[in-house]
Formats: structure tokens, sequence, C-alpha cells
């Protein structure tokens, strides 16, 4: 029993929090407050409610990892749809770093067969060793993709690599070399 | 159906693994809880209606964290034997004076620490009001109790959770 009030300590730290909550009635606020004036213990021990109170309240919201729902979309309705699932796979936080040296393997091959195309004129032939290289840059681009897809767990659908790489590459190669495959080929004497 | 099912997971997805998180006090146990939780879900949301679905979800995610933490019981011996368990403490670095930071950054540790040893369910009725806020009678529903037994439950789990801080720490 202390001796500040006619209320005991062990009494004082059960209502702490029924004090906090302003679940007391008044006589049983006049009680505790008169008590925790006068006894440095409880006083502690309110200040040190409150605190780790306010510090519990603010303990933030933590996002759920899109992974998470990822997986739980795959499981359920299915994969994604082609174009969404390359948006979110481009701007997700995993991997980002490979993502980037992917797209930019991408855009390396698309201006790299740019270049070449732009030293010659369309009635002008493409050297056998010309067309090697610019047919290894895309290979190189396209496995490239393929090995961090499956590094990073992110299958990459067909349609995909088509609306998202090959389709880009294609018209790329045909709107400045502006050459049909057939056409090709007989440049080639294939 | 998967219209609806994608909208609900994107709508509540955060509060669900929060939920995880504070309950079972690490990330991964937390993603395997949500995933359950979205798992049920799928199965049951043609029978789920808007006005049930947030209480709904709410017993669901309790109860896949009990399951799992029963599971896994040793989890709470771990975190007491280790004084710490994997938090967020170490991202929040946005405030200005080091010292501060690192002296709330320690007792929140500490508190997430606390939170994932006390027992069910004082932890649940903590998380649930304190860091989620939700109202008296949201709790009560969720955990299907009266009222009065979440209030008492309420301050008999802060007074766990100071005992368990000042177990750990020198306050």
């Amino acid at each position: 029993m202390s001796h500040h009030t006619n209320i005991s300590c062990s009494r004082i730290l059960e209502s702490v929090d029924a004090y906090i909550d302003d679940q007391l009635s008044g006589d049983e606020v006049a009680r505790f407050e008169g008590h925790v004036a006068n006894c440095a213990r409880c006083r502690h021990e309110l200040a040190l409610a409150r605190h780790v109170l306010k510090e519990t309240r603010e303990l933030p919201s933590v996002p759920c990892p899109d992974e998470v729902t990822e997986r739980v979309f795959v499981a359920t309705v299915g994969p994604r749809s082609a174009h969404e699932r390359l948006g979110r796979w481009l701007v997700g936080r995993r991997w980002r770093a490979v993502r980037l040296a992917t797209v930019a393997g991408a855009a390396f091959a698309v201006f790299f067969i740019a270049f070449l195309s732009r030293q010659h004129t369309p009635e002008e032939e493409f050297s056998q060793a010309e067309i090697s290289e610019a047919q290894a840059a895309v290979r190189w681009t396209f496995a490239y993709v393929n090995e961090v897809s499956w590094r990073s767990g992110l299958a990459v659908r067909d349609e995909v690599f088509e609306t998202g790489l090959v389709d880009p590459v294609r018209r790329a190669v045909r709107s400045v070399i502006e050459v049909e495959p057939d056409t090709k080929r007989n440049h080639n004497g294939g | 159906m998967s219209t609806r099912f994608e909208e609900i997971v994107r709508r509540h997805k955060n509060w669900v693994y929060t939920f995880a998180y504070y309950s079972l006090g690490t990330k991964e146990e937390a993603e395997d809880a949500t995933q359950e939780v979205m798992m049920r879900l799928w199965n049951h949301v043609d029978s789920l209606r808007d006005e049930t679905l947030g209480a709904w979800l709410r017993q669901v995610t309790r109860n896949a964290c009990v399951d799992l933490a029963r599971r896994r019981r040793s989890y709470a011996a771990r975190v007491v034997a280790s004084g710490e368990i994997e938090g967020l403490s170490q991202a929040r670095s946005h405030e200005p004076d080091p010292a501060t930071v690192a002296e709330r950054a320690e007792l929140r540790s500490h508190i997430e620490s606390a939170l994932a040893s006390i027992r069910e369910p004082y932890r649940s009725v903590i998380i649930l009001r304190e860091i989620q806020d939700l109202s008296y009678d949201d709790i009560a529903e969720t955990l299907q109790i009266p009222l009065n037994t979440v209030k008492s439950y309420l301050h008999r789990g802060r007074r766990m959770l100071r005992d368990q801080l000042k177990r750990c720490m020198a306050l």
C-alpha cells in the first residue's frame, strides 16, 4: 500500500490503461491522479505506458510484396495478360538491375540493326558478316531475356516475347531496311 | 469472379500482410499467411457479400496466423532467445536525429519482438486496435467475443507488452 493515498500501487498499475482510455469514473480518475501526483514509481509506469502505446500506434502498415499476389493470381485466375505482365515486370522492384540490362540489350539489338542499315541504301546488299552479326545480336538478346526470366523466376510467355521484343525488333528491321524475308534470303544466296 | 477476386486482393492485401507480419514476426511467415488467406478467399469469393467481406477477411487472416503460429511453436522461443527479429526498423531511417532514430528503432524493434511473443488472443487484440486502428465493435466481431472482453484483453495485452519490453530493455 502506498502512503501517498488510500489506493495501492498495484491497483494503480492495473488501472493505467483504463485511465489512458478514459474508462475510469470521475471518482476513480480523482483517486488515480491523486496517487500518481505523489508516487514517482506510478508516474514512471504511466509515462512508460503512454510512450509504449504511442510507439506501438506508430508502427507502420507493411506493404505486401508484389510476388505474393503474383503467386496467388497465377494459382487462381491464371497468369496476367501479356501487356500487364510485361508492365509489372518492367516496373517491379525485384531484379531491377538485371531487367534494365535486359531492356538495354533489346534496345541494343534494335539500334544495332538500325545502325547497320544506315550504312546501306535499300538497293545495296549486306555482307554475310554484317547479317550474321545482326542475327547474333538479336539471338543474344532473346537468349539473355530467357536467362533473366529464368533467374528471376518470372516466366515471360510467348506472347510477351512477341509483343514486347520480337515485334519491336521486326518493325525496326522492316522500317529501316525495308527488305522482305524472301528477298533477304535471295540476297544471301539462301 | 476473377475480376472481383483481383480487386479484393488488391484492396486488402496490405491489411492482411500487415496483420500477419506483426502477428508472426517474420516476412516469410507473413507471406505464407497472406497467400493462405488469399487462397481461402478464392475458394469462397462467390459466396461472400460485400457487407460481410471485411469481417470474413479479418477472421480468416487471424485464424490463418494463429494456425501458422501453432504449427511453428518454436517461433516464440526463438524470438525471446534472440531478443530481436527481422523487422522494418533498419528501413526506417528518414528522421533527422541519428540518436533519436536509433533509440526509436530499437524500441520499435523490441515492440515487434514483444508483440510476436505475447500469447493469443491478446496479441491479435493489440494489433487490431493499436496498429490497424479497428473499432472495439469490429474487434469483437472479428474475434467473436463480447465488447467488454475486448477492452479487458486490450489492457491485459498492453501490460504483457510492457512487461515483455521491461525484460528486454532497461525501461
